[in-house]
């Protein structure tokens, strides 16, 4: 097993390597080539969680979780572009770690996709709700995240950063050789989606005012009821 | 409905369509897209008469023009000038550069939907199981609470309702507020009733032993000979594809549009790939045909 | 030795001042049906809990535990010789369809495909459940997802089979069903069973042995009859099912010779007394004033617009000082019909009105403030973490300022010591009040139940019929959803059997239980070949007997 691992490993960084030469040797796919870079990155922190064995609370926990942030959007049905999803991700960072934050978001943006119907959107989703969870736990322990301040900042940020990640996906389809796309059209597209971003960023701060503190809390007990508040 | 290249192996399924999606995105050739996007057309008509495509024509079509127009309309670059309007130049290659992204992007999407309908979240579970059991336990846990969520929300929207929390009515910031009131019953009760779940998952015996996993699929010799195939096509299109053939270069100089020698045995193979699920739809009419 | 041995067992948790289990001591023999009861927190579950070890509770744990000679707290023993079924259907339930469901434990065991194949083939033939495979666990019923859940933990294929309450988030069919299945793997398997429950009329009668718990503390312990005898004339009175109290209450001590369990022994008994003239008790009842607070005409309702009716031309009236309970079997449309008179849902079709107003002209805080629902599970009714904000957030939000009138209400509900508790720490009869409390702060007109007395001990059951009683003197009218027929037949003033989203039959209970067949209350059945009784509630009975 441990050999096995260290198989996996090892092929996968050969890979990465083996991507970034070809990069470099045909710099016209680039965006394509960097995907696949991402995608390793990605394939390593799922390999990472496959090897420690978890506890079935802890499972069950960010299983309840993930689905939390799928279904979260059901009652704004009624208000336009407002979902919680990205909320409830990023507090679960906050509260549980890194990993587990990361773990939530490539959950729930998979496994709503099984369910809505898989898109190329799907990778892209799950990169971009997973890096919410990662981000947020990479910096719990900071002292700006620990204000609301900082927590609105690290929201509003998201809520852009969350569409630039989600544009990547047709723009890669565009930009298929470097050359052809320039910046200015790079930005005009980045643009078009910046009034659906401004509201995504709007509705996490609401979230964030209005039950950050709240939800930490419930997350902190149950944190405690589960067991976890050694890790 | 469900054909026979449902039946194959979800590794099979699998690396179709990755393979077909990766095709279509790397071989920017106006031939190839072409014969791609014809390929897809006939198989979705073949499958189910558009049945399952009509839902997403719309986006569908949304999206290819929108990514035809972008590029002529933000890009000047090229020698050739259709026509000028207001100081813009239209030019054939960026109109041909956003023609040829539309047809991938319809491309890719027509792929997806089909995919959709070949890789049910059991045949995705399984798949994980095998290489990421661990992940593949917690997605398949999500994806068992995700309806029973789903009608906690109802009970507890219904319940608040009757008490006069409803998100129909008020302000703005209020109806967010009392939303996410619900989102937030929502947590606290599934979190304490899932303590259940855990134990009941335990009490089975969950993390005790190595886990073995229930084959619902086997794979068999066809199977495997299958993915061979399929490997083998796929692995000839890459090379080609990274020796300069089968995609059109446009910038600094646009090649011409014809293909060379060479590039008709790609487009050859190329084709055999993307018909892989056609053929052996096709192939199963006629073994019936005869049968019969 | 016995096959279970707990000798002088003590349990207490973490941060508990009292023993959660007090020097309990029990032997099970190989093939016997154990039933243990008792009010909730008496220390059933703990007890089931503390046997199996994958689930042992934390805290302080003395005495010894000896299953087929292994003690529990040294290894050697397989986990899978012991299984485990607990409470709720919904929260056991790991996978999203059937198939991967009941293979998960066998997963878990690392056992070979082919063997699960096979395995999975006679389980299945057993429970006759082909066509349940391939379905999706979530569109299953409660009652089939507890079978599913008995049939993965079965694939195990233990020893020993502890139940935590199985049966009591069920309906009575559903409930009925399960319980047979254990009396075929007892009967034809010699499987070992230890079953905790509420519901006792059944249990009582397929049970080897019962076992009475109170405060972690063995009170009873022996064969049925016996120790329905020992407790008869101790508090523990309300545990007793109908016909032995019957039975018990009209026979003299020295004339006693068998207690009747089931209906066929007490009919038996009957047939022997020589009964003449009728009943004396008459039900007090308060004169029902001919006033219509609501009124449903030719309603129409679906979920979905393909999806068939779930009310179809359903006229229902109620009026002012009356307990409706709606009785009928699952998908009859019960709830569907009290979420369209709060308001909730909105019909296809027909009229609803309420104080000879159309519901629709309601604005749904007005609807609010004449009608308060009380949902199944009362646990989502609150928004706050303890029950104190939960009432000052109703208090504010109703512009309630007189704390004593609250006070009082608390007071005459008995939950006054549980203001600051977590309302998901309290006991299910407990959390039930408090989300009463909450809704009759508001002062409603109509009070609308959806399943009040789903998995409530026989004790909570009693006194939430009180607190009926008492709110239908202060004028208030209940409607309630539910499948306790007992329970409907000794509180209600009418009842109303729901059919395919319709209500088929209506009456007062006398009348209305008279006719049934099936669907009637235990001491009807009894007296059912007697056709100048009409007798249906045990309080008639004994004045029969008598």
């Amino acid at each position: 097993m441990q050999i096995r691992s260290k198989i996996v490993y090892a092929g996968l960084f050969i890979f990465m390597v083996g991507l970034l030469w070809l990069s470099l040797r045909y710099s016209d796919n680039y965006l394509l080539l960097s995907f696949g870079f991402v995608l390793i990155s990605f394939l390593f922190i799922i390999l990472r969680f496959e090897k420690r064995k978890m506890e079935a609370r802890e499972l069950v926990l960010l299983a309840v979780l993930a689905a939390i942030a799928a279904v979260g959007r059901i009652p704004f049905a009624s208000i336009p572009s407002v979902q919680p999803t990205t909320f409830v991700i990023m507090i679960s960072g906050l509260v549980f770690g890194a990993e587990s934050g990361f773990m939530i978001g490539v959950i729930a943006a998979l496994a709503s996709n099984m369910i809505l119907g898989q898109g190329p959107w799907t990778p892209w989703q799950m990169m971009a709700w997973g890096l919410v969870g990662l981000t947020a736990g990479l910096f719990n322990q900071s002292r700006l995240m620990s204000t609301l301040k900082g927590k609105i900042i690290f929201g509003i940020v998201w809520g852009f950063l969350f569409g630039w990640i989600m544009n990547l996906w047709s723009l890669l389809a565009i930009a298929q050789s470097g050359e052809a796309l320039n910046i200015k059209s790079i930005y005009t597209y980045l643009a078009s989606s910046v009034l659906f971003d401004f509201f995504h960023s709007i509705s996490n701060v609401i979230f964030l005012v209005l039950f950050s503190k709240s939800w930490i809390k419930i997350l902190t007990r149950f944190k405690r009821k589960y067991g976890l508040m050694e890790k | 409905m469900k054909g026979r290249f449902y039946a194959f192996h979800p590794i099979v399924n699998f690396s179709y369509y990755m393979g077909a999606i990766l095709l279509v995105m790397i071989n920017q050739h106006p031939i190839f897209l072409f014969v791609a996007f014809s390929i897809l057309i006939t198989f979705h008509f073949f499958n189910d008469c558009f049945n399952h495509m009509k839902q997403w024509l719309f986006f569908m079509f949304t999206t290819g023009i929108l990514i035809f127009l972008i590029n002529p309309l933000f890009n000047e670059r090229g020698r050739h000038v259709l026509f000028e309007v207001m100081g813009h130049r239209v030019t054939l290659e960026a109109s041909l550069y956003g023609g040829m992204s539309a047809l991938s992007i319809i491309s890719v999407l027509m792929l997806f939907i089909s995919y959709n309908e070949v890789m049910t979240p059991n045949k995705l579970l399984f798949l994980f199981s095998k290489f990421l059991p661990q992940f593949a336990i917690l997605l398949m846990l999500t994806l068992r609470f995700i309806p029973l969520m789903r009608r906690r929300l109802d009970e507890i929207a219904a319940v608040q309702v009757s008490k006069g929390i409803s998100v129909k009515q008020g302000p703005w910031k209020e109806r967010i507020k009392k939303g996410m009131l619900y989102v937030q019953i929502l947590l606290t009760y599934s979190l304490e009733e899932a303590i259940q779940t855990a134990d009941s998952m335990k009490a089975r015996g969950y993390g005790q032993k190595k886990r073995s996993t229930y084959e619902y699929f086997r794979l068999n010799k066809k199977d495997s000979l299958t993915l061979l195939f399929l490997v083998i096509l796929l692995s000839i299109c890459l090379y080609g594809r990274f020796t300069g053939l089968g995609t059109l270069t446009i910038y600094p100089l646009m090649e011409s549009i014809g293909l060379v020698p060479v590039e008709y045995f790609i487009l050859l193979v190329y084709a055999l790939f993307l018909c892989f699920p056609l053929l052996v739809e096709i192939g199963e009419v006629i073994r019936w045909r005869l049968l019969n | 030795m016995a096959f279970i041995e707990l000798k002088h067992v003590s349990f207490t948790y973490p941060s508990a001042d009292n023993a959660a289990i007090d020097d309990f001591s029990l032997s099970i023999e190989k093939g016997e049906f154990v039933v243990l009861f008792g009010s909730s927190g008496s220390g059933k579950s703990t007890v089931l809990r503390l046997l199996k070890k994958e689930i042992q509770p934390h805290g302080v744990l003395k005495g010894e535990m000896m299953i087929n000679g292994h003690s529990l707290s040294q290894d050697g023993m397989p986990s899978s010789q012991v299984g485990f079924v607990f409470q709720d259907p919904e929260n056991q339930v790991v996978a999203d369809d059937v198939l991967h469901e009941v293979v998960f434990g066998l997963e878990n065991m690392g056992v070979m495909t082919n063997e699960m194949r096979s395995r999975v083939a006679e389980m299945v033939h057993f429970f006759g459940a082909e066509s349940l495979l391939h379905r999706k666990t979530h569109e299953l019923s409660g009652g089939m997802k507890q079978q599913i859940n008995l049939a993965s933990v079965l694939l195990m294929q233990p020893d020993i089979l502890l139940l935590d309450e199985p049966t009591a988030q069920l309906d009575p069919v559903s409930a009925r069903e399960f319980l047979d299945m254990l009396v075929r793997l007892n009967e034809e398997f010699g499987m070992t069973i230890i079953l905790a429950e509420h519901r006792l009329d059944d249990v009582f009668t397929i049970a080897d042995k019962i076992v009475l718990l109170k405060n972690g503390k063995c009170i009873a312990e022996g064969e049925p009859k016996q120790v329905i005898e020992t407790i008869w004339d101790s508090q523990e009175q309300p545990f007793i099912p109908n016909i032995p109290t019957l039975y018990l209450s009209t026979t003299k001590k020295e004339n006693r010779r068998d207690i009747p369990l089931s209906v066929k022994e007490g009919r038996n008994w009957v047939q022997e007394l020589n009964l003449i003239g009728q009943s004396k008790e008459n039900r007090a009842h308060k004169e029902i004033q001919d006033k219509k607070l609501l009124e449903v005409k030719d309603l129409l309702f679906q979920y979905r617009k393909e999806g068939a009716a779930v009310l179809n031309e359903l006229d229902f009236t109620l009026n002012k000082g009356e307990i409706y309970a709606l009785l009928g079997g699952n998908g009859s449309g019960k709830s569907t019909l009290l979420k369209i008179l709060v308001g909730i849902l909105k019909p296809i079709n027909g009229k609803v009105t309420l104080l000879d107003k159309p519901l629709k002209a309601w604005k749904s805080l007005e609807i609010a403030k004449k009608v308060g629902y009380l949902p199944q599970n009362p646990k989502i009714f609150f928004v706050h973490d303890s029950v104190e904000k939960e009432i000052n957030d109703t208090m504010q939000k109703w512009n309630i300022t007189n704390q004593t009138e609250v006070n009082n209400l608390l007071q005459r509900l008995g939950i006054s010591h549980l203001l600051h508790n977590h309302p998901y720490d309290l006991s299910g009869g407990e959390l039930q009040k408090a989300a009463l409390a909450c809704v009759l702060l508001r002062k409603p007109d109509i009070l609308l139940l959806d399943e009040p007395t789903k998995g409530l001990d026989p004790i909570s059951k009693d006194s939430f019929s009180k607190i009926l009683h008492n709110l239908q003197e202060e004028g208030i009218t209940v409607v309630m959803s539910t499948h306790d027929i007992e329970f409907a037949a000794q509180n209600a003033t009418k009842c109303g059997m729901m059919f395919q989203g319709n209500i088929t039959s209506e009456n007062e209970p006398k009348e209305f239980f008279k006719g049934n067949y099936f669907y009637t209350t235990m001491v009807q059945r009894l007296f059912r070949h007697l056709p100048d009784k009409e007798i249906v509630t045990l309080g008639e009975a004994i004045s029969l007997c008598k």
